[in-house]
Protein backbone atom coordinates (compact mmCIF):
# COMPACT_ATOMS: atom_id res chain seq x y z
CA UNK A 1 0.00 0.00 0.00
CA UNK A 2 2.56 2.54 -1.14
CA UNK A 3 -0.15 5.08 -2.02
CA UNK A 4 0.04 6.42 1.54
CA UNK A 5 3.68 7.44 1.18
CA UNK A 6 2.89 8.84 -2.28
CA UNK A 7 0.14 11.01 -0.77
CA UNK A 8 2.57 12.24 1.88
CA UNK A 9 5.05 13.25 -0.88
CA UNK A 10 2.27 15.04 -2.79
CA UNK A 11 1.15 16.96 0.29
CA UNK A 12 4.76 17.86 1.19
CA UNK A 13 5.34 19.22 -2.29
CA UNK A 14 2.06 21.19 -2.36
CA UNK A 15 2.82 22.62 1.08
CA UNK A 16 6.32 23.72 0.04
CA UNK A 17 4.91 25.69 -2.92
CA UNK A 18 2.01 27.06 -0.91
CA UNK A 19 4.31 28.47 1.78
CA UNK A 20 6.68 29.89 -0.84
CA UNK A 21 3.74 31.67 -2.46
CA UNK A 22 2.37 33.24 0.69
CA UNK A 23 -0.74 31.06 0.83
CA UNK A 24 -3.22 31.22 3.69
CA UNK A 25 -4.65 27.90 2.57
CA UNK A 26 -4.69 25.51 -0.35
CA UNK A 27 -7.99 25.11 -2.23
CA UNK A 28 -7.08 22.28 -4.60
CA UNK A 29 -4.22 20.10 -5.79
CA UNK A 30 -4.22 18.90 -9.41
CA UNK A 31 -2.35 15.66 -10.20
CA UNK A 32 -1.51 14.00 -13.49
CA UNK A 33 -1.47 10.25 -12.99
CA UNK A 34 -0.09 7.86 -15.62
CA UNK A 35 -2.22 4.85 -16.55
CA UNK A 36 0.73 2.49 -16.03
CA UNK A 37 2.23 4.22 -12.99
CA UNK A 38 1.15 1.39 -10.70
CA UNK A 39 -0.54 3.91 -8.44
CA UNK A 40 -4.26 3.63 -7.82
CA UNK A 41 -6.28 6.85 -8.01
CA UNK A 42 -8.95 5.63 -5.64
CA UNK A 43 -6.43 5.04 -2.84
CA UNK A 44 -4.93 8.49 -3.36
CA UNK A 45 -8.41 9.95 -3.00
CA UNK A 46 -9.12 7.85 0.05
CA UNK A 47 -5.90 8.70 1.93
CA UNK A 48 -5.73 12.37 0.98
CA UNK A 49 -8.19 13.76 3.58
CA UNK A 50 -6.38 11.85 6.33
CA UNK A 51 -2.95 13.19 5.40
CA UNK A 52 -4.05 16.83 5.02
CA UNK A 53 -5.90 16.94 8.34
CA UNK A 54 -4.63 19.79 10.51
CA UNK A 55 -2.54 21.31 7.69
CA UNK A 56 -3.17 24.31 5.43
CA UNK A 57 -4.46 21.78 2.88
CA UNK A 58 -7.34 20.62 5.08
CA UNK A 59 -10.61 20.78 3.15
CA UNK A 60 -8.85 21.12 -0.22
CA UNK A 61 -9.90 19.10 -3.24
CA UNK A 62 -7.66 16.52 -4.90
CA UNK A 63 -8.19 16.54 -8.67
CA UNK A 64 -6.71 13.63 -10.66
CA UNK A 65 -6.17 13.88 -14.43
CA UNK A 66 -5.15 10.71 -16.29
CA UNK A 67 -2.14 10.48 -18.61
CA UNK A 68 -2.79 7.76 -21.19
CA UNK A 69 -0.22 4.99 -21.59
CA UNK A 70 1.75 5.21 -24.80
CA UNK A 71 4.51 2.95 -26.11
CA UNK A 72 6.65 2.84 -29.25
CA UNK A 73 6.92 -0.47 -31.12
CA UNK A 74 10.62 -1.10 -31.78
CA UNK A 75 9.73 -3.62 -34.50
CA UNK A 76 7.54 -1.45 -36.75
CA UNK A 77 7.66 2.06 -35.22
CA UNK A 78 3.95 2.27 -34.39
CA UNK A 79 2.91 4.24 -31.32
CA UNK A 80 0.04 2.65 -29.41
CA UNK A 81 -1.68 2.28 -26.05
CA UNK A 82 -0.63 -1.15 -24.72
CA UNK A 83 -3.68 -1.36 -22.44
CA UNK A 84 -5.98 -1.41 -25.48
CA UNK A 85 -4.22 -4.29 -27.23
CA UNK A 86 -3.14 -6.84 -24.59
CA UNK A 87 0.35 -5.25 -24.64
CA UNK A 88 0.90 -6.35 -28.28
CA UNK A 89 1.47 -3.94 -31.16
CA UNK A 90 -1.84 -3.59 -33.04
CA UNK A 91 0.02 -3.16 -36.37
CA UNK A 92 2.58 -5.98 -36.40
CA UNK A 93 1.69 -8.05 -33.32
CA UNK A 94 5.20 -7.42 -31.95
CA UNK A 95 5.91 -7.40 -28.23
CA UNK A 96 9.03 -5.22 -28.12
CA UNK A 97 8.42 -1.65 -27.17
CA UNK A 98 9.80 1.38 -25.34
CA UNK A 99 7.51 3.22 -22.95
CA UNK A 100 6.90 6.82 -24.00
CA UNK A 101 4.31 8.00 -21.52
CA UNK A 102 2.03 6.92 -18.72
CA UNK A 103 4.50 5.82 -16.03
CA UNK A 104 4.69 9.12 -14.17
CA UNK A 105 2.83 10.93 -11.44
CA UNK A 106 3.06 14.71 -11.40
CA UNK A 107 1.73 17.55 -9.30
CA UNK A 108 0.49 19.80 -12.08
CA UNK A 109 -0.67 22.82 -10.08
CA UNK A 110 -2.26 23.96 -6.86
CA UNK A 111 -4.92 26.57 -6.24
CA UNK A 112 -4.24 28.77 -3.24
CA UNK A 113 -5.85 31.60 -1.34
CA UNK A 114 -3.22 34.18 -0.53
CA UNK A 115 -2.77 35.76 2.87
CA UNK A 116 -4.38 39.19 2.89
CA UNK A 117 -1.79 41.81 3.75
CA UNK A 118 -2.60 43.87 6.81
CA UNK B 1 -11.94 36.14 -4.33
CA UNK B 2 -9.19 38.09 -6.11
CA UNK B 3 -6.66 36.66 -3.71
CA UNK B 4 -7.04 33.19 -5.23
CA UNK B 5 -4.18 32.05 -7.48
CA UNK B 6 -3.11 28.97 -9.41
CA UNK B 7 0.51 27.98 -8.86
CA UNK B 8 1.98 25.86 -11.63
CA UNK B 9 4.26 23.10 -10.29
CA UNK B 10 4.57 20.35 -12.94
CA UNK B 11 6.92 18.26 -10.87
CA UNK B 12 7.17 14.50 -10.61
CA UNK B 13 6.09 13.17 -7.22
CA UNK B 14 8.78 10.51 -7.33
CA UNK B 15 11.39 13.15 -8.28
CA UNK B 16 12.71 13.56 -4.76
CA UNK B 17 13.28 9.83 -4.40
CA UNK B 18 14.85 9.51 -7.85
CA UNK B 19 17.24 12.35 -7.04
CA UNK B 20 18.16 10.81 -3.68
CA UNK B 21 18.73 7.46 -5.43
CA UNK B 22 21.08 9.04 -7.98
CA UNK B 23 23.03 10.77 -5.21
CA UNK B 24 23.35 7.45 -3.42
CA UNK B 25 24.67 5.73 -6.56
CA UNK B 26 27.27 8.50 -6.93
CA UNK B 27 28.39 8.02 -3.33
CA UNK B 28 28.62 4.24 -3.74
CA UNK B 29 30.67 4.77 -6.87
CA UNK B 30 33.08 7.00 -4.95
CA UNK B 31 33.35 4.38 -2.19
CA UNK B 32 33.77 1.59 -4.79
CA UNK B 33 30.90 -0.36 -3.26
CA UNK B 34 28.31 -2.31 -5.20
CA UNK B 35 24.73 -2.40 -3.85
CA UNK B 36 22.38 -5.21 -4.83
CA UNK B 37 18.67 -4.72 -4.11
CA UNK B 38 17.07 -8.13 -3.54
CA UNK B 39 13.27 -8.30 -3.67
CA UNK B 40 10.64 -11.05 -3.41
CA UNK B 41 7.43 -12.10 -1.68
CA UNK B 42 7.60 -13.01 2.01
CA UNK B 43 8.70 -16.61 2.42
CA UNK B 44 10.37 -17.04 -0.97
CA UNK B 45 13.69 -17.92 0.66
CA UNK B 46 15.52 -14.57 0.48
CA UNK B 47 17.53 -15.00 3.66
CA UNK B 48 18.61 -18.57 2.87
CA UNK B 49 19.57 -17.51 -0.64
CA UNK B 50 21.59 -14.61 0.80
CA UNK B 51 23.41 -16.95 3.20
CA UNK B 52 24.35 -19.45 0.51
CA UNK B 53 25.44 -16.63 -1.80
CA UNK B 54 27.65 -15.18 0.95
CA UNK B 55 29.21 -18.61 1.54
CA UNK B 56 30.14 -18.82 -2.12
CA UNK B 57 31.66 -15.33 -2.33
CA UNK B 58 32.94 -14.32 1.09
CA UNK B 59 36.52 -15.42 0.39
CA UNK B 60 36.82 -13.14 -2.62
CA UNK B 61 34.58 -10.18 -1.71
CA UNK B 62 34.02 -8.21 1.44
CA UNK B 63 30.23 -8.42 1.89
CA UNK B 64 27.70 -6.60 4.06
CA UNK B 65 23.96 -7.25 4.40
CA UNK B 66 21.11 -4.89 5.25
CA UNK B 67 17.92 -6.68 6.20
CA UNK B 68 14.74 -4.62 5.86
CA UNK B 69 11.58 -5.67 7.63
CA UNK B 70 8.63 -4.01 9.25
CA UNK B 71 9.73 -5.44 12.59
CA UNK B 72 12.10 -7.91 14.36
CA UNK B 73 15.82 -8.57 13.83
CA UNK B 74 15.59 -12.31 13.24
CA UNK B 75 16.97 -12.08 9.69
CA UNK B 76 19.95 -9.89 10.61
CA UNK B 77 20.90 -12.32 13.41
CA UNK B 78 20.68 -15.28 11.04
CA UNK B 79 22.87 -13.58 8.45
CA UNK B 80 25.36 -12.26 11.05
CA UNK B 81 26.02 -15.89 12.02
CA UNK B 82 27.85 -16.29 8.68
CA UNK B 83 30.46 -13.82 9.92
CA UNK B 84 29.64 -10.92 7.58
CA UNK B 85 28.56 -7.50 8.73
CA UNK B 86 24.75 -7.45 8.95
CA UNK B 87 22.32 -4.80 10.16
CA UNK B 88 18.56 -4.70 10.47
CA UNK B 89 16.50 -1.82 9.10
CA UNK B 90 12.98 -1.29 10.40
CA UNK B 91 10.62 0.42 8.02
CA UNK B 92 8.12 1.25 10.77
CA UNK B 93 5.14 -0.25 8.99
CA UNK B 94 6.14 0.88 5.50
CA UNK B 95 5.87 -1.69 2.75
CA UNK B 96 9.07 -0.76 0.92
CA UNK B 97 12.44 0.95 1.27
CA UNK B 98 13.09 4.24 -0.45
CA UNK B 99 16.42 5.88 -1.23
CA UNK B 100 16.51 7.90 2.01
CA UNK B 101 15.98 4.82 4.17
CA UNK B 102 18.64 2.97 2.17
CA UNK B 103 21.08 5.86 2.64
CA UNK B 104 20.48 5.76 6.40
CA UNK B 105 21.23 2.04 6.41
CA UNK B 106 24.42 2.56 4.40
CA UNK B 107 25.61 5.17 6.89
CA UNK B 108 25.04 2.68 9.69
CA UNK B 109 26.76 -0.27 8.02
CA UNK B 110 29.60 1.86 6.60
CA UNK B 111 30.43 1.42 2.92
CA UNK B 112 34.17 2.14 2.88
CA UNK B 113 35.46 -1.38 3.48
CA UNK B 114 32.74 -3.31 1.65
CA UNK B 115 32.81 -4.50 -1.98
CA UNK B 116 29.23 -5.75 -2.09
CA UNK B 117 26.24 -4.84 0.04
CA UNK B 118 23.14 -6.98 -0.28
CA UNK B 119 19.96 -5.11 0.55
CA UNK B 120 17.19 -7.55 1.44
CA UNK B 121 14.10 -5.44 0.76
CA UNK B 122 10.74 -5.86 2.51
CA UNK B 123 8.95 -9.02 1.35
CA UNK B 124 6.49 -7.65 -1.20
CA UNK B 125 6.24 -7.87 -5.01
CA UNK B 126 4.40 -4.58 -5.42
CA UNK B 127 5.74 -1.50 -3.66
CA UNK B 128 9.51 -2.13 -3.62
CA UNK B 129 9.38 -2.13 -7.44
CA UNK B 130 8.07 1.45 -7.43
CA UNK B 131 10.90 3.02 -5.47
CA UNK B 132 14.48 3.29 -6.70
CA UNK B 133 16.70 2.49 -3.71
CA UNK B 134 19.88 3.72 -5.39
CA UNK B 135 21.10 0.17 -5.94
CA UNK B 136 23.68 -0.71 -8.59
CA UNK B 137 21.40 -3.51 -9.80
CA UNK B 138 18.15 -5.29 -8.87
CA UNK B 139 17.45 -8.99 -8.39
CA UNK B 140 14.24 -10.79 -7.44
CA UNK B 141 13.38 -14.25 -6.20
CA UNK B 142 10.24 -16.12 -7.18
CA UNK B 143 9.71 -19.43 -5.40
CA UNK B 144 7.91 -22.12 -7.32
CA UNK B 145 5.19 -22.39 -4.65
CA UNK B 146 4.02 -18.91 -5.70
CA UNK B 147 3.09 -20.03 -9.21
CA UNK B 148 4.38 -19.27 -12.70
CA UNK B 149 1.75 -16.60 -13.37
CA UNK B 150 3.36 -13.96 -11.13
CA UNK B 151 4.95 -11.94 -13.97
CA UNK B 152 1.41 -11.42 -15.32
CA UNK B 153 0.12 -10.26 -11.95
CA UNK B 154 3.04 -8.11 -10.80
CA UNK B 155 4.53 -6.89 -14.08
CA UNK B 156 6.53 -3.92 -12.79
CA UNK B 157 8.69 -6.09 -10.52
CA UNK B 158 9.71 -8.31 -13.43
CA UNK B 159 10.36 -5.25 -15.60
CA UNK B 160 12.85 -3.53 -13.30
CA UNK B 161 15.07 -6.47 -12.28
CA UNK B 162 18.30 -7.59 -13.91
CA UNK B 163 17.92 -11.19 -12.74
CA UNK B 164 15.19 -13.53 -11.52
CA UNK B 165 16.05 -16.46 -9.26
CA UNK B 166 13.47 -19.27 -9.29
CA UNK B 167 13.89 -20.79 -5.83
CA UNK B 168 12.81 -24.04 -4.17
CA UNK B 169 13.31 -26.17 -7.26
CA UNK B 170 13.91 -29.09 -4.91
CA UNK B 171 10.12 -29.06 -4.32
CA UNK B 172 9.24 -28.92 -8.03
CA UNK B 173 7.63 -32.35 -8.15
CA UNK B 174 4.95 -31.22 -5.66
CA UNK B 175 3.86 -28.19 -7.69
CA UNK B 176 2.56 -27.59 -11.21
CA UNK B 177 5.09 -24.85 -11.83
CA UNK B 178 5.83 -24.27 -15.52
CA UNK B 179 9.44 -23.08 -15.91
CA UNK B 180 9.06 -22.32 -19.62
CA UNK B 181 5.93 -20.25 -19.10
CA UNK B 182 7.38 -18.14 -16.28
CA UNK B 183 10.46 -17.37 -18.34
CA UNK B 184 8.36 -16.48 -21.40
CA UNK B 185 6.10 -14.18 -19.35
CA UNK B 186 9.12 -12.47 -17.75
CA UNK B 187 10.96 -12.05 -21.06
CA UNK B 188 7.89 -10.50 -22.65
CA UNK B 189 8.18 -7.73 -20.05
CA UNK B 190 11.97 -7.68 -19.86
CA UNK B 191 13.85 -9.31 -22.78
CA UNK B 192 17.26 -8.99 -21.05
CA UNK B 193 16.32 -10.60 -17.73
CA UNK B 194 18.74 -13.33 -16.54
CA UNK B 195 16.95 -16.39 -15.13
CA UNK B 196 18.45 -18.87 -12.66
CA UNK B 197 16.54 -21.85 -11.22
CA UNK B 198 18.02 -22.52 -7.76
CA UNK B 199 17.48 -24.32 -4.51
CA UNK B 200 18.74 -22.36 -1.52
CA UNK B 201 18.26 -25.52 0.50
CA UNK B 202 20.36 -27.95 -1.58
CA UNK B 203 22.58 -25.47 -3.43
CA UNK B 204 21.45 -26.68 -6.84
CA UNK B 205 21.83 -24.02 -9.53
CA UNK B 206 23.97 -21.72 -7.38
CA UNK B 207 27.04 -22.05 -9.56
CA UNK B 208 25.46 -20.20 -12.50
CA UNK B 209 23.82 -17.56 -10.27
CA UNK B 210 27.01 -16.87 -8.30
CA UNK B 211 29.02 -16.64 -11.52
CA UNK B 212 26.54 -14.06 -12.88
CA UNK B 213 26.75 -12.08 -9.64
CA UNK B 214 30.56 -12.25 -9.57
CA UNK B 215 30.68 -10.87 -13.11
CA UNK B 216 28.08 -8.21 -12.35
CA UNK B 217 30.06 -6.94 -9.34
CA UNK B 218 33.32 -7.02 -11.34
CA UNK B 219 31.66 -5.00 -14.15
CA UNK B 220 30.32 -2.47 -11.65
CA UNK B 221 33.78 -2.18 -10.04
CA UNK B 222 35.34 -1.67 -13.46
CA UNK B 223 32.96 1.23 -14.13
CA UNK B 224 33.84 2.74 -10.75
CA UNK B 225 37.53 3.00 -11.54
Amino acid sequence: MHEMSVVVSIVDMAMEYAVKNNAARVLNVVLQLGEISGIEARYLTEFYPVVVEGTMLEGSQLVIETIAASVFCTDCATTYNPLHSDLKCPSCGGEHCDIIDGRGLFVKEIGIEEKSDG
Amino acid sequence: MDNVRIIEIKKSVLDNNDRAADELRAKLKADKTCLMNLMSSPGSGKTMTVIRTIDALKDELSIGVMEADIDSDVDARTVAATGVKAIQLHTGGMCHLDADMTAQGLREIGTEDLDLIILENVGNLVCPAEFDTGASFNVMILSICEGHDKPLKYPLMFTIVDAMLINKIDCAEHFDFDFEKVEAYARKLNPNIAVFPISAKTGEGFEAWVEWLRKRVADAMQQMK
